[in-house]
C-alpha cells in the first residue's frame, strides 16, 4: 500500500511539474496547431544593453533597439535606400548648403503628445553635445524652425553626406526626455518608433512589443525578444534547441547548418573589410616596390579559405563595394592579383633581390578573425621571400600602436559605411596619427576627396573617388583582402530582410 | 695513543657510500613493485622520446607548412592525425609541440626548485627577521592564486615562450619556498643535525653537507609533482593566447585553435587533449611512485 500511495505522489508530482512548465516557447498566438501564425521573434544580442539613449548610444545591442523605439527623418539600410519615418519630403538648396525637412503630421509619441518641430530642434542641439552623435552634424551652422511641421538645417558648406549623417540622429521627445529626473539607465522617454519596451534586464534579455498607435504600417510581430547570447557558439546552441529565431553560425559550422533542412541560411553582406596595413613611413615599407610586392605575394582567395571559409569577397579597397557608395568595383581600379614572380621581381627592384627578413613582426589581434588571415599572411610572404614573425596583442595596444606608426605590418578590419567619403579619413594626409594607420600621404588623394565633397552630383562624385582609390592603390598605401559576409542560420518561417531593420520583419 | 682521523674519516666515508647506496636501492625496490608508477615513468619517457626524437625525425617545417587546399582532412596514411584549419600536419605539430609543452613543465620546475632551495635555506639559516620577511613575501604571493598571478606577469611581460617560462616559474617560487622550508626544518631538528652542532660544525656547513644531502628525496619529490602542474599552466596560457607566439605549436595552443572547429574536425582536439592528460597523469603516477619508494613509512 505504502509503495502505491508513493507512485501516486510521484504521478502527482510529475503532473504538476508539467503543469508548472513554461508555455511553447516559440511563441505563438494560442500555442496549438502549427499552422497558427507565429508572433513572437526570439532574436540574440551578442552584447549587454547599456543605455535606451539613442544620442549616447555604443554598445551592438543598443543600436539594434534604437531602430525599434526611435526614428529620424529618414530610415536608410545597410545598402543606402531610404524609406520615410518622420519627414514626407526633403529639398536642398542650389548651392548645398540649406536643406529643408517636412515632418509627417500626426506622428504620435508613446509618452503622448505629437510630434513637432520643438522636438526637433531640441533634439538635434541634444545630439550636438554628445561625443557619440556630435560627428553627424558636421557642418551644420545653425537649425532653424519657420514652423512646427518645418526644420531647415544650415551648413556652413555644402557636404554631400549630410543627409544620410543626419538621418542617423534619432529624435526624442522634448517633454518626455527633459521630465526624466534619473536619465536614460533607469528610465525610457519613449519614441515614435514602432516598438516600446515591455521587459528590461540589460545583461540577460530586453522584450519590445508593437506600439499599437505607430504612424507607419504596424510591424508584423506583436513582441520581440532579444537574449543576451554574446557567444556565437552559444547562440547557435540555443537557436538548435530552438530558443532563439536565428543566430550568426561560425564558419567551421557553416556547413553542417546549411545542410540541415529544418533551416533557412543566408550570407549577410558587412561592411568589415579585414587588410594588411604597412607602416608607409617606416623601412622597409616606406618604399613602394615593397608595398606592391606584399600585394602581388598575397593570395586571396587562399585567405578566405582558411580565415572564413571562403564567406567573403576579396576587395581591392578598405570598403565594401558591395555596401558602400562610392567604393569603386571591381576592374574600375588598379588591382593586384596573386603572382609570386611579379613580387619577387619588384623586391629584387627594390634592393632586396635575396629576399628579406622583416625586423617588426605582423602585428595583429589573437583572435581567429585575425590570427588565422595573420599565419597565411606569413606563410604567403615567406613564399615571395619576406619573413616576419607574427605577434598577438590585446585590442587597446594595437590600435594604440597602429595610431602611433609603431608598427611595421599588421593584419586588421576596418569597417565604414554607406559614402566612400568617410574614407577619406584612412587614405588622406590628414587622417595621419588618427585611422590613416599606413600613414599614407598622396596629394591626388588628398584632392579627389576633397573635391568628392564639393559636388551633390553622384556620378561626379564617383569619379573623385575612383581617382583617389587607384592612385592609393597603385601606390598599395593598403594590401586590401577581403569583406565578410556574415553566416545566418533562421528558422524556416522567418521572413528577414537582412539589410534591414528588425521592424521589416516577420513570420511568413 | 693519537687517533688515526684519516684512517677514520674514510671509513666513515664507505659507510655513508653503502648507506647511500642501499637506500638508493631499497627506493627502487620499492618502487619496481608500484606497477602504476612504472607506467608512469615509462610514459613519461616514451613522451621524452617522442618529443624530442620524433622532432629530429620529422622536420620543423613540417608543422608550419600550410596546404589550405588540404584543410581538415582527417586522420590517413598521409597525415596520420589528419590536418589542421590550415592544412598543416598534425603528427608533426604534436610531436614539436611536445618539445614546447615538456620545456614548459620541466624548466620552471628546475628554476623554482633552484630558487626555493635558495630562499627556504637562506630563510632557516639565517632566522629572525631575514626569515620572516622571505615567508611573508611568500604569504602575500601565495594568497594569489599561482594561474593568475602568471597569467598577471604574461600580460605584463607580453606573450612569448620566454616571458611564460618566467612567469610560471615566479608564480611557483613561493609554494615552493614554503615547501624546502619545511623540510628542512623537519631535518634540522634530527639528533644527527644536533650532534653535527654540537661537534661545532657552522650552519652554512650543516645545511650543504647534513641538511640538502637527506633533504634532496623530499625535494625531488616536490619537484616531480610539480611537473605536471606546470605542463597545465603553460597550456592554460597557450590556451588563451598568452603562451607560444604563431604558429609554432603546443599542445595548449593547439587545443585552443581546435575548439572552433570541433563540430566539423573533432580528431583536432583529440591529439593535444590526450597528449596533455596523458603528460599530466605519466607525471603524476611517477611522482606518487616517487614519494611512496623514498617515505620508509608508505613503503
Amino acid at each position: 500500500m505504502s509503495h502505491f500511495k508513493r507512485l501516486l505522489a510521484f504521478f502527482a508530482m510529475l503532473a504538476l511539474l508539467a503543469a508548472c512548465s513554461p508555455k511553447d516557447a516559440a511563441g505563438t498566438a494560442g500555442a496549438t496547431g502549427s499552422e497558427t501564425k507565429k508572433t513572437v521573434l526570439r532574436l540574440p544580442a551578442t552584447t549587454t544593453f547599456a543605455t535606451t539613449d539613442p544620442h549616447y548610444t555604443a554598445q551592438n545591442s543598443d543600436y539594434l533597439l534604437n531602430d525599434l523605439l526611435y526614428e529620424s527623418f529618414y530610415y536608410i539600410d545597410n545598402r543606402g535606400n531610404a524609406d520615410p519615418r518622420l519627414a514626407t519630403s526633403y529639398e536642398v538648396s542650389e548651392d548645398g548648403t540649406v536643406y529643408t525637412y517636412h515632418l509627417k503630421e500626426g506622428v504620435k509619441w508613446q509618452t503622448g503628445g505629437t510630434l513637432t518641430s520643438d522636438d526637433v530642434i531640441y533634439s538635434i542641439n541634444r545630439a550636438l553635445e554628445s561625443p557619440y552623435t556630435s560627428s553627424y552634424l558636421a557642418g551644420m551652422e545653425e537649425v532653424t524652425a519657420p514652423d512646427s511641421n518645418t526644420v531647415v538645417f544650415k551648413l556652413s558648406g555644402m557636404s554631400p553626406t549630410f543627409h544620410i549623417n543626419l538621418c542617423r540622429v534619432y529624435i526624442l521627445s522634448k517633454a518626455a526626455t527633459e521630465g526624466l529626473d534619473t536619465g536614460f539607465a533607469n528610465a525610457y522617454p519613449g519614441g515614435t518608433g514602432p516598438f516600446s519596451i515591455k521587459e528590461w534586464l540589460p545583461d540577460q534579455k530586453v522584450t519590445v512589443v508593437r506600439n499599437n498607435d505607430y504612424h507607419g504600417k504596424p510591424g508584423s510581430v506583436e513582441e520581440m525578444s532579444f537574449p543576451v547570447l554574446a557567444d556565437t557558439i552559444a547562440s547557435l546552441r540555443a537557436f538548435e534547441a530552438g530558443e532563439i529565431d536565428l543566430t550568426q553560425v561560425l564558419a567551421n559550422d557553416w556547413e553542417r547548418i546549411k545542410s540541415n533542412d529544418k533551416y533557412k541560411t543566408s550570407l549577410q553582406e558587412s561592411t568589415s573589410v579585414v587588410f594588411v596595413t604597412m607602416n608607409n613611413q617606416q623601412a622597409p615599407f616606406d618604399n613602394a616596390l615593397v608595398r606592391q610586392a606584399v600585394n602581388y605575394a598575397i593570395d586571396k582567395q587562399d585567405m578566405l579559405d582558411a580565415a572564413v571559409n571562403g564567406n567573403g569577397r576579396p576587395q581591392s579597397t578598405i570598403g565594401n563595394y558591395e555596401m558602400v557608395f562610392g567604393i569603386p568595383k571591381p576592374g574600375e581600379i588598379f588591382e593586384y592579383s596573386f603572382d609570386l614572380e611579379k613580387a619577387k621581381s619588384l623586391l629584387a627592384q627594390a634592393g632586396y633581390p635575396d629576399g628579406l627578413t622583416l625586423d617588426t613582426p605582423i602585428y595583429t589581434l589573437a583572435s581567429d578573425e585575425f590570427a588565422i588571415p595573420a599565419q597565411v599572411l606569413q606563410s604567403q610572404l615567406a613564399n615571395a621571400g619576406i619573413k616576419a614573425e607574427i605577434q598577438t596583442v590585446e585590442q587597446s595596444a594595437l590600435i594604440s600602436d597602429y595610431i602611433t606608426g609603431n608598427y611595421g605590418i599588421g593584419i586588421i578590419a576596418l569597417s565604414m559605411d554607406l559614402d566612400a567619403s568617410i574614407f577619406a579619413v584612412p587614405y588622406s594626409t590628414d587622417g595621419i596619427d588618427g585611422l590613416n594607420i599606413a600613414r599614407y600621404s598622396n596629394s591626388i588623394v588628398d584632392e579627389s576627396f576633397i573635391k568628392a565633397g564639393q559636388t551633390l552630383d553622384e556620378n561626379e562624385r564617383k569619379e573623385f573617388f575612383k581617382t583617389a582609390f587607384d592612385q592609393a592603390s597603385r601606390d598599395a598605401a593598403y594590401a586590401p583582402l577581403y569583406s565578410m559576409q556574415i553566416p545566418l542560420a533562421m528558422d524556416k518561417g522567418l521572413y528577414a530582410d537582412i539589410d534591414k531593420s528588425y521592424y521589416y520583419w516577420g513570420w511568413n | 695513543m693519537p687517533l688515526d682521523s684519516s684512517k677514520n674519516k674514510s671509513k666513515n666515508k664507505k659507510i655513508i657510500n653503502i648507506n647511500n647506496k642501499t637506500k638508493f636501492l631499497e627506493a627502487w625496490r620499492a618502487f619496481k613493485s608500484n606497477r602504476l608508477a612504472l607506467i608512469g615513468l615509462a610514459a613519461s619517457l616514451a613522451l621524452f622520446a617522442l618529443a624530442f626524437g620524433g622532432s629530429l625525425a620529422i622536420p620543423f617545417d613540417n608543422a608550419i607548412k600550410q596546404n589550405i587546399s588540404q584543410r581538415f582532412t582527417p586522420p590517413c596514411l598521409e597525415h596520420p592525425l589528419g590536418t589542421d584549419g590550415l592544412g598543416r600536419d598534425m603528427l608533426a605539430r604534436m610531436l614539436h609541440g611536445a618539445k614546447v609543452s615538456l620545456t614548459m613543465g620541466f624548466i620552471p620546475m628546475a628554476a623554482s626548485m633552484l630558487a626555493g632551495m635558495f630562499f627556504g635555506g637562506i630563510a632557516v639559516l639565517l632566522g629572525g627577521w631575514v626569515e620572516n620577511l622571505i615567508m611573508r613575501v611568500c604569504d602575500i604571493m601565495t594568497c594569489i592564486p599561482a594561474i593568475l598571478l602568471a597569467l598577471a606577469m604574461v600580460a605584463a611581460l607580453g606573450p612569448g615562450l620566454g616571458n611564460v617560462l618566467v612567469a610560471i616559474t615566479i608564480a611557483s617560487v613561493p609554494d615552493l619556498t614554503r615547501y624546502v622550508r619545511s623540510v628542512i626544518l623537519g631535518i634540522a631538528g634530527l639528533e644527527y643535525i644536533e650532534a653535527a652542532r654540537a661537534c661545532g660544525a657552522s650552519g652554512g656547513a650543516i645545511i650543504v653537507r647534513h641538511i640538502l644531502p637527506n633533504a634532496m628525496g623530499p625535494l625531488l619529490l616536490g619537484a616531480v609533482s610539480n611537473i605536471s602542474g606546470m605542463i597545465m599552466a603553460g597550456a592554460g596560457l597557450s590556451y588563451l593566447g598568452l603562451g607560444i607566439q604563431l604558429p609554432n605549436p603546443e599542445w595548449g595552443a593547439m587545443l585552443a585553435e581546435s575548439q572552433s572547429y570541433f563540430l566539423r574536425a573533432p580528431y583536432l582536439m583529440v591529439a593535444p587533449g590526450i597528449a596533455i592528460l596523458v603528460s599530466v597523469f605519466a607525471f603524476n603516477l611517477a611522482g606518487d611512485g616517487l614519494r611512496d619508494a623514498l617515505d620508509a613509512k608508505l613503503r
